[in-house]
């Protein structure tokens, strides 16, 4: 029985796989978390040779790896898709029919089909970021040279757990929400310049604790928050958040009509 | 009163871009408006935007709180836009209602346009910066044309955020010679970091806003217009 | 063989009971709201009920680990994404239940959609959407067939092809439940009926038994959901 339902398990991934690359919009996010990246480096050149010449980066070590907290909204939007396109009209003309009708009648077992696409949505996006980590690094090393330090590899393979984790809890945020309008604005407004979490920080310490926050001390080294968070740290509460996020999106997917 | 029937729709037919009687474009924006007013996720968003707006001001964050909450406003304009493609394709009863596209799209925005006017103006001046509320009707309208063009709420609003959010206020950082045809962002005007207009009110309300951000909403709504005419729905 | 068992669900169904048996078509009639889909929701666990058991081949349909091998379900719409195949769409639903890939085709063949097979299912007629549905429900090769309303959006010419389809399902030994709001759609095939109205079970048995005393099947069904329809 163990064995059976490991290459159960071993399929379903599989058709969850199958399910989402087979979706336009989520080669949108693919593509747009490939690219977002490496163009930073190239648009932030001129600015961060100028940071780095008056000695205005608290960590250079940090200029390579930057980038990369923007280019996550990849990783995000496959983590709102592999959700949201569950609960896109069929576009027959019927109310309600909605692909998760032929989802659940194919995968009954609510659990196990949340462990398939979460399982199938981290192993799509590590790839992702695994890729646009070494081009970034890469490509910043072309570009700035020595001016930066070289990258250590601890912290390349931090910066791709944070993009699993990041689309991970975009997933659990979309299943809490069943909507990814819901997701994408919380998140996005959480991703720019000058990001609302870190504005909070200036109110209360404790929101340098919010799961997307913490999560970027794993491989950034100089963000200016009033609490100083070690990488291990950071990457554990991270994943408690993500955790916990998501068993409370599975209690209720579990419990709620389809 | 009877023998000026035929003169009056004459005039009416003058009156509006492309022989649509003004009765009836009046009557579309009605519909549009009571389409929007019936949407309970419209109601949340502007709910939501303004108390997040107002919560944020309380608590005394550095600079404009409008530049976080402005996103509110870009989903109440894909959100206006993208109801017509979500279940049983309302689309379809609304086109069979009012087939006259270009018109249907004007109609749409000024519906959205009486709505976000006021609400703009309310939740500006709780954020402190009453200047930035010609900003964000404009906003509004672009996320609106975006949503009319992509036809679907996730994408549309993917979009529209990452447009506004992140890429404009990059890109205006890092290229300066291209910020002059990118919107402005809420923290607008002279009149220092919170966007307060510094001269008159009223007067610097239209000073305040960047032709950019006008242009924008423009020529979204324009595309709008052009998607509905030539593709099919 | 479906076992349905003392079902209930506030508000939509009051202890519904019945059994569908294998070789026959069971007609579940009932008018606009009775409980239709809800029981078959249920049944294929879409839906949860406050009490009772509905139960395919003896378990739950969520305790089978291959369900599509055991139950072909057909319900509103095709359940595909709209910016998908229906080929690519039936080879992720395949992939999941481990079935040979062969049978995409198969059942593509079967139902007459391999010409379209490579258009985006949003695409499709409502004729061509039940079809798409029902190669879904097909790719198992299920010994039970659960259909709600099957003729909806068919022409007559897919009517007819429906109803032998069902007819040889059943022949060939298959448990098949099929719903619907009209009467003479079942007259011809059903060997069972039972009749549900505002959530109660109100007469179930062979089509004959069902029908003694009356006219017709119509009259039965008309004499025992009295006044529940507002037409």
């Amino acid at each position: 029985m163990v064995s059976g339902g490991r290459v159960q398990m071993v399929s379903l991934v599989h058709a969850e796989l199958r399910k989402l690359l087979g979706l336009r919009t989520a080669w949108v996010g693919l593509v747009l978390g490939l690219l977002a990246a490496p163009v930073l480096v190239g648009l932030n050149a001129s600015a961060t040779r100028r940071a780095v010449a008056e000695g205005l980066t608290g960590d250079a070590s940090d200029l390579a790896f930057q980038n990369l907290g923007i280019g996550v909204l990849g990783a995000m939007i496959l983590g709102v898709v592999v959700v949201s396109s569950e609960f896109t009209p069929t576009g027959d003309d019927v109310p309600g029919a909605r692909q998760l009708t032929a989802t659940l009648l194919a995968t009954p077992r609510r659990e196990r089909l949340l462990i398939a696409k979460g399982t199938a949505l981290s192993l799509v996006v590590a790839v992702q970021g695994l890729l646009t980590t070494v081009a970034t690094l890469v490509i910043t090393r072309w570009v700035h040279g020595s001016l930066i330090p070289a990258p250590q590899p601890g912290r390349a393979a931090a910066a791709v757990l944070y993009w699993v984790l990041i689309a991970l809890l975009a997933y659990a945020i979309t299943l809490l929400a069943r909507n990814g309008i819901v997701t994408l604005t919380v998140l996005i407004v959480n991703s720019t310049v000058v990001s609302l979490p870190y504005l909070l920080t200036k109110v209360t310490p404790w929101a340098a604790y919010l799961p997307d926050v913490v999560g970027a001390h794993m491989f950034l080294r100089s963000i200016e928050v009033p609490v100083e968070i070690a990488p291990v740290t950071a990457g554990l509460v991270m994943s408690a958040w993500v955790a916990g996020l998501l068993a409370v999106a599975a209690a209720l997917f579990n419990r709620r009509d389809a | 009163m009877a023998e000026n029937a035929p003169r009056s729709v004459k005039a009416g037919s003058t009156w509006s871009a492309g022989l649509v009687p003004v009765g009836t474009v009046v009557a579309t924006i009605r519909a549009e408006v009571a389409k929007l007013g019936t949407l309970p996720s419209v109601w949340i968003t502007l709910t939501l935007t303004w108390a997040v707006t107002l919560l944020l001001r309380l608590a005394e964050l550095p600079g404009s709180v409008l530049v976080h909450t402005q996103a509110g406003f870009l989903v109440l304009g894909v959100l206006a836009a993208t109801q017509e493609h979500d279940r049983g394709r309302q689309i379809h009863a609304t086109l069979l209602a009012m087939p006259r596209r270009a018109t249907l799209t004007m109609a749409k925005a000024l519906a959205l346009l009486a709505l976000t006017v006021p609400f703009a103006a309310v939740t500006a001046a709780t954020a402190g910066a009453p200047g930035a509320a010609g900003y964000l009707t404009f906003a509004t309208l672009a996320a609106c044309g975006a949503g009319l063009i992509l036809r679907h709420g996730v994408v549309a609003a993917g979009v529209v955020l990452t447009a506004y959010l992140i890429v404009v206020p990059l890109v205006r950082a890092r290229l300066p010679d291209v910020a002059a045809v990118l919107p402005a962002g809420p923290v607008t005007g002279a009149g220092g970091e919170n966007g307060q207009p510094a001269g008159g009110e009223v007067t610097a309300w239209i000073a305040d806003v960047d032709p950019a951000s006008a242009a924008w909403a423009l020529v979204a709504l324009g595309g709008a217009a052009m998607t509905l005419r030539y593709l099919d729905t | 063989m479906i076992a349905i068992d003392h079902l209930s669900r506030p508000g939509r169904l009051h202890d519904v009971s019945f059994e569908a048996r294998p070789g026959r078509v069971t007609g579940f009639l009932g008018p606009n709201g009775a409980g239709k889909t809800s029981t078959l929701r249920v049944l294929l666990g879409l839906d949860r009920a406050r009490g009772g058991t509905a139960l395919v081949s003896g378990r739950r349909y969520a305790e089978w680990s291959r369900p599509l091998t055991v139950v072909g379900a057909l319900l509103d719409g095709s359940g595909a994404h709209r910016a998908r195949s229906a080929r690519a769409h039936l080879r992720w639903m395949a992939t999941s239940n481990r079935l040979p890939r062969s049978r995409v085709a198969e059942v593509l063949d079967l139902v007459g959609l391999t010409d379209e097979a490579g258009k985006r299912a949003g695409g499709f007629s409502l004729g061509m959407s039940r079809r798409l549905g029902l190669a879904a429900a097909l790719l198992g090769d299920p010994p039970v067939l659960v259909l709600d309303e099957p003729v909806n959006g068919l022409d007559p010419a897919g009517i007819r092809w429906m109803r032998a389809f069902l007819r040889d399902a059943a022949a060939e030994g298959r448990t098949v439940l099929l719903s619907s709001h009209l009467m003479g759609e079942l007259s011809g095939i059903a060997d069972d009926v039972v009749i549900i109205d505002r959530g109660r079970v109100v007469a179930s048995g062979t089509v004959d038994e069902v029908s003694a005393g009356h006219l017709t099947l119509e009259d039965a069904f008309f004499a025992l959901t009295a006044g529940t329809s507002k037409w």
